[in-house]
């Protein structure tokens, strides 16, 4: 339900500058979208990219490489986590603004009942 | 019987490049190529997104509080980079451990070079008096050997049956030492050097230095003007190592075109050989030693030759055009001062023969070429591929001695070479070039089969390029992908030949 201040407190906002705006949605949720691509990519294409551990050399500097190989997988992995929690983070503010949005969108549409 | 080791490890240099690496290793370097500019793609897209969540940000969290990622976009760039330096350092030691592998390889190749001519000279110059001795010493062993010799022709008998045989014992001993990759190493240093043995022995004041101007093509192509020079005065055979006029004629018997079971006249279709061992498996082993394959691509027709290797171990060139006296030629073709000989034929006769085949298929000048070859058939690849006349694409050795060929970056040329097979160093050491070399050690603790020269066996190398399709080492993968571009998936048309030397009069 809204009310003549919901309808005031809106048209202020939209005075103010501090209104969610259709655009802004789109562009959080095409954000969203993208570092969930990111995330899935880095997952999957970026990671099957990379090379298996050596079979074929038995030596110290086999292990170094393995060792260095699994960091550097490792670090795509964290990148990758990073996209998904972000991602999430961004999902909860689209659906946040979203639901501003309404509200917004209702308390203008607001007309005292006669 | 004692089981053979066989190893799995490709060494792969050359190419235009410094680096010596196991093939393991330069696939992985291609893979991490591929990872980092996978993840710097992404990378890239990151920042375009982040830069657009900066932007809306302030207008988001004007409407109230967010669960804003802030953190997560700030340290999502610096992840960005800590994976992208970790792949770019890891590729970095790669690359360096290929360069110091060369590097390494080049240092001990040059003091092989260097213990070469300085070896050869002091060899040839105490050859002529330890042989002198060693001559005096076998006097009474030589002597009754000499005489049953000559009782033996004078009686009718063919002593070279028992010599041969006695060669080829000898040989089967000491099949050890033959196939130690040291001693393979040695033969390829003595290639470069035999013109300075024969110095040494000439008495020549500082013959390291005047002998380091020629390699094996100048050398074989000395012998190959001495021994023209001797057929035209009338010493000797008249026809060691002197190649003559070619023909060819087409084959069409054998297991697979036998009339009997199915007609012969028509071309027999193949399906498009997939990579390196399917071009190995189709070098000829029987009557033929040319297979032609024609594919029609796009208008215009594509030709895969395949050479068979040396059939005829023996000086005297006879007709049979894959000997001894073709290889020679081959190998001194390489020299450009090989086109001042006076005596001698120009070319060798296999390779006249190969090029006979092609235009008697219906090859015109121009047309796009791929040629494998086995061994003396390597080398033969090897010289198409160096013709500016000809238009050769692509290269297949298998074991011959191709390492002085001049052949232009144009052509995609593998050269797979056993690191225990004593002829492909024959050639000598050669020069930098585009060619990419890979090796193989086939026999890591010797074999005890009856084969002289196991790792030279075809079956051997066909092993290896079944390997070579295994592999995901770029210069591999580039090579198997510009020869399904070649064919294009066709169906190809197959001729097989087969050449002999003709008499002189009769071309």
């Amino acid at each position: 339900m809204t009310s003549y201040d919901d309808h005031l407190a809106a048209v202020s906002a939209l005075r103010n500058g501090t209104a969610v705006t259709p655009e802004c949605v789109d562009d959080v949720s095409s954000a969203q979208q993208t570092l969930r691509e990111l995330a899935e990519e880095l997952r999957g294409p970026a990671a099957a990219a990379m090379p298996g551990p050596p079979t074929r050399w038995r030596s110290d500097a086999a292990t170094a490489y393995a060792e260095a190989l699994e960091e550097a997988r490792g670090s795509v992995v964290v990148i990758a986590r990073i996209m998904t929690e972000a991602e999430c983070a961004l999902g909860s503010c689209a659906v946040t603004l979203r639901a501003r949005l309404d509200d917004l969108e209702a308390a203008l549409a607001w007309r005292p009942s006669s | 019987m004692a089981a053979v080791v066989v190893s799995d490890d490709l060494v792969i240099s050359g190419g235009g490049s410094t680096r010596v690496a196991v093939d393991e290793l330069f696939a992985d370097v291609g893979r991490l190529d591929t990872a980092e500019g996978l993840v710097r793609y992404a990378s890239d897209r990151f920042g375009v997104a982040r830069s657009k969540l900066d932007a809306v940000e302030h207008r988001a969290t004007a409407s109230g509080p967010l669960p804003w990622p802030g953190d997560d976009l700030r340290f999502g760039w610096f992840a960005f980079e800590v994976a992208l330096g970790r792949l770019r350092l890891l590729r970095f030691r790669l690359v360096m451990a290929a360069e110091l592998y060369g590097a390494t390889e080049r240092t001990v190749g040059a003091l092989w070079d260097l213990g070469g001519a300085v070896g050869a000279s002091v060899l040839g110059f105490l050859a002529p008096r330890a042989m002198a001795g060693a001559a005096v010493s076998l006097l009474p062993v030589a002597l009754p050997a000499a005489a049953a010799l000559g009782l033996a022709r004078m009686a009718g008998s063919d002593p070279g049956p028992a010599v041969d045989a006695a060669v080829r014992r000898w040989l089967g001993e000491h099949r050890g030492v033959l196939n130690d990759p040291a001693f393979v190493r040695f033969v390829r240093t003595f290639a470069d050097h035999a013109d300075d043995f024969v110095l040494g022995a000439l008495n020549v004041p500082a013959a390291p230095l005047v002998g380091s101007a020629t390699e094996a093509p100048e050398s074989a192509s000395l012998i190959l003007g001495v021994t023209g020079l001797l057929s035209a005065i009338g010493i000797g055979t008249g026809r060691t190592l002197v190649d003559g006029p070619v023909r060819v004629e087409r084959v069409t018997s054998g297991p697979a075109r036998d009339p009997a079971v199915a007609p012969s006249p028509s071309n027999a279709a193949v399906p498009p050989p997939r990579g390196f061992e399917d071009l190995a498996d189709r070098v000829p082993r029987g009557d033929a030693q040319i297979t032609v394959e024609r594919h029609h691509v796009d208008g215009e027709n594509r030709w895969l030759v395949y050479i068979a290797g040396t059939a005829d171990f023996g000086l005297v060139a006879g007709s049979e055009t894959n000997d001894m006296t073709s290889n020679v030629h081959g190998i001194a073709d390489d020299s450009p001062l090989d086109a001042l000989r006076l005596a001698g034929s120009t070319s060798a006769g296999a390779e006249r023969g190969v090029r006979l085949a092609l235009a008697e298929a219906g090859a015109l000048p121009g047309d796009p070429i791929v040629a494998v070859g086995h061994s003396g058939g390597g080398v033969i690849a090897a010289s198409l591929a160096a013709d500016p006349g000809l238009n050769v694409v692509g290269g297949l050795n298998l074991g011959g001695p191709v390492a002085s060929a001049q052949i232009p970056e144009t052509c995609s040329f593998i050269s797979v070479e056993h690191a225990d097979d004593l002829v492909p160093a024959t050639g000598g050491s050669g020069h930098p070039s585009c060619v990419v070399v890979v090796s193989r050690r086939v026999n890591e603790h010797g074999s005890d089969g009856d084969a002289v020269l196991p790792a030279h066996q075809f079956v051997e190398y066909g092993q290896t390029t079944a390997l070579l399709d295994e592999s995901d080492a770029p210069q591999l993968v580039a090579f198997r992908e510009q020869l399904q571009e070649f064919t294009a998936g066709t169906v190809g048309e197959q001729t097989r030949w087969r050449a002999e030397r003709v008499p002189d009069e009769e071309p």
